[in-house]
């Protein structure tokens, strides 16, 4: 089992260079930082709910949430809808232990990636616009480890959703919709009692509102609470729920994949090919 | 050995089956010993799949793809047979030795085929499937393949199944040579007994009288002897002895294959 990480860490480490010198991949991500930062940057004179803190703190937390949602989802939607019609996720299938290593990679490389996307936001966030935990380095601590555990969630259910969008072309509707509902609903932005009541009960039920509560648990003062549910911190609840998340998700990841590696063949890929060669000349 | 048969003969259908990539309708598969759908990843290390990529992996270097590729069956090698083949050697073997560091996306259309062969046989496998590999080569192209194939028999062992339509190349490169057509076995014989099996009959055709009259036979010699030593011999003109092409009766034989399926179906 080891040389299955071994194998999908050298696939990932290639995949992370070649996107570098590839520049689509991480211009993407610089953009992404540089739109949060200037969010930061026009915000940064604002009191928010009396604390006491920079507004670049209070932001950050709901500013981390909406990058793993995004990024996390979206990295192995995308690169699975395509692969399976490129032929990747067939040769890949064809060598031994190859989906598994497959599977391990986009892992990897979806953690990779995020990590220069995260030192360009969060460096000049605290260096110059204030942004600090209110714990000290236990909250940012604690902030990684939640964004760790939603990333097992998110990046399982953006393979999932790779596996089952129709095609590369219509991944951006079929896989954005749900992500983008799921953002609105989660409360990273604006605290979930604002939303209408039939809905709060479905929003506390996703996986995103706990990833968001955790991470402001961990890095805002302690009586930030007054504006969550309850008016409580609920730490080990949001661990729970992520976690149950975390083995669904992995589960319903792992069904998929093999569904679309039993549908795959070499004629499957090659009708693919036509379908997008007819599109092309359409 | 070469799947021979016409577009619809149920080539790609066969091969994926024994892939492990399709589940067959009916019938048990036997590949190496085991069912290809159920076998695990050391029966994945003995078996080498030529896919016809388009553009996966796009953005690597064929010696990258060959020795990540390869790497994965580093731990299926044997004394008999190590796993995996060195890369380098592998694109001299197929000719990209040049192009071992340009992106694969700049290769082409035959470069990328060979490379597609390389991947498939960087894990010596004893079993290797092949889907149309010349389609859309040019002749050197076509021929420099052909040289491959061979050497891979001769020197690794390896068992090669290739689809073609094309029946000069099924004659070349197979020692034995199975017919499909409508789904079917119409044919399966070694290339030199292919001519025999197509039940090559020689036509000959003359003329009596005003009337042509047409004679398929194997014993040609014999029946013009007779037919001129006849009591009509005299009167005959126009004699023409032809012997069709194996092409022609090759294409007899798919022709006639696929009436009677649709025969048998209407039936049905």
């Amino acid at each position: 089992m080891s040389a299955v990480y071994a194998h999908a860490w050298n696939r990932a480490w290639r995949e992370f260079i070649l996107s570098h010198e590839g520049s689509q991949d991480q211009t993407f991500y610089l953009i992404g930082a540089l739109v949060a930062l200037g969010f930061l940057w026009t915000g940064r004179d604002r009191d928010v709910a009396g604390l006491d803190i920079a507004y670049a703190s209070v932001a950050m937390p709901a500013i981390l949430t909406m990058i793993a949602a995004m990024g996390f989802t979206m990295g192995p939607m995308f690169a699975i809808a395509q692969e399976r019609e490129d032929g990747t996720v067939l040769r890949m299938r064809n060598a031994p232990r190859g989906l598994s290593v497959y599977l391990t990679a986009q892992v990897f490389l979806n953690i990779l990636g995020a990590v220069p996307m995260l030192v360009v936001l969060i460096v000049p966030a605290v260096g110059f616009l204030g942004a600090q935990s209110a714990h000290g380095a236990v909250g940012w601590i604690a902030a990684a480890g939640f964004l760790v555990l939603g990333a097992v969630v998110l990046l399982s259910l953006g393979i999932a959703l790779g596996c089952l969008v129709p095609d590369a072309r219509r991944a951006a509707t079929w896989g954005l919709i749900p992500v983008v509902l799921m953002m609105v609903v989660s409360g990273v932005f604006n605290p979930v009692q604002n939303l209408w009541g039939w809905l709060q009960p479905i929003a506390q039920s996703l996986p995103l509102y706990w990833l968001g509560h955790g991470m402001r648990w961990s890095l805002l003062p302690d009586e930030a609470a007054s504006v969550e549910v309850g008016g409580q911190w609920r730490p080990v609840a949001a661990v729970a729920v992520l976690a149950v998340w975390a083995v669904a998700s992995v589960i319903a990841a792992r069904l998929a994949l093999r569904h679309v590696a039993a549908h795959q063949s070499g004629s499957a890929v090659a009708r693919a090919r036509d379908d997008v060669a007819q599109a092309a000349v359409r | 050995m070469t799947l021979l048969g016409p577009n619809g003969a149920g080539k790609t259908t066969t091969i994926e089956i024994l892939e492990g990539m399709r589940r067959p309708s009916a019938g048990s598969v036997d590949v190496l010993g085991s069912d290809p759908l159920r076998a695990g990843d050391a029966w994945r290390a003995r078996v080498g799949i030529v896919m016809q990529s388009w553009r996966d992996h796009a953005r690597w270097s064929p010696r990258d793809l060959l020795a990540f590729m390869g790497s994965l069956y580093s731990e299926y090698g044997t004394v008999a047979r190590p796993r995996p083949r060195d890369a380098d050697t592998l694109l001299d073997l197929v000719g990209l030795a040049d192009k071992a560091d340009a992106k694969i996306r700049t290769l082409s259309g035959g470069q990328r085929r060979r490379l597609d062969v390389a991947v498939g046989i960087v894990g010596r496998p004893e079993v290797l499937f092949l889907d149309e590999p010349t389609a859309g080569l040019d002749p050197d192209a076509r021929r420099g393949f052909h040289e491959l194939i061979h050497a891979l028999v001769d020197e690794e062992e390896t068992t090669v199944l290739l689809t073609t339509h094309d029946l000069g190349e099924a004659e070349r490169l197979a020692d034995r040579v199975v017919i499909l057509a409508g789904g079917r076995i119409v044919a399966d014989a070694t290339a030199d007994a292919l001519a025999d099996t197509l039940g090559r009959e020689t036509q000959v055709r003359w003329s009596l009288d005003g009337h042509v009259h047409v004679h398929a036979t194997h014993a040609a010699t014999r029946f013009v002897r007779d037919l001129l030593n006849g009591p009509e011999g005299s009167r005959i003109g126009g004699l023409e002895v032809r012997r069709p092409s194996l092409e022609d009766s090759y294409l007899a034989l798919v022709d006639s294959a696929l009436e009677a399926s649709i025969t048998t179906e209407e039936a049905a």
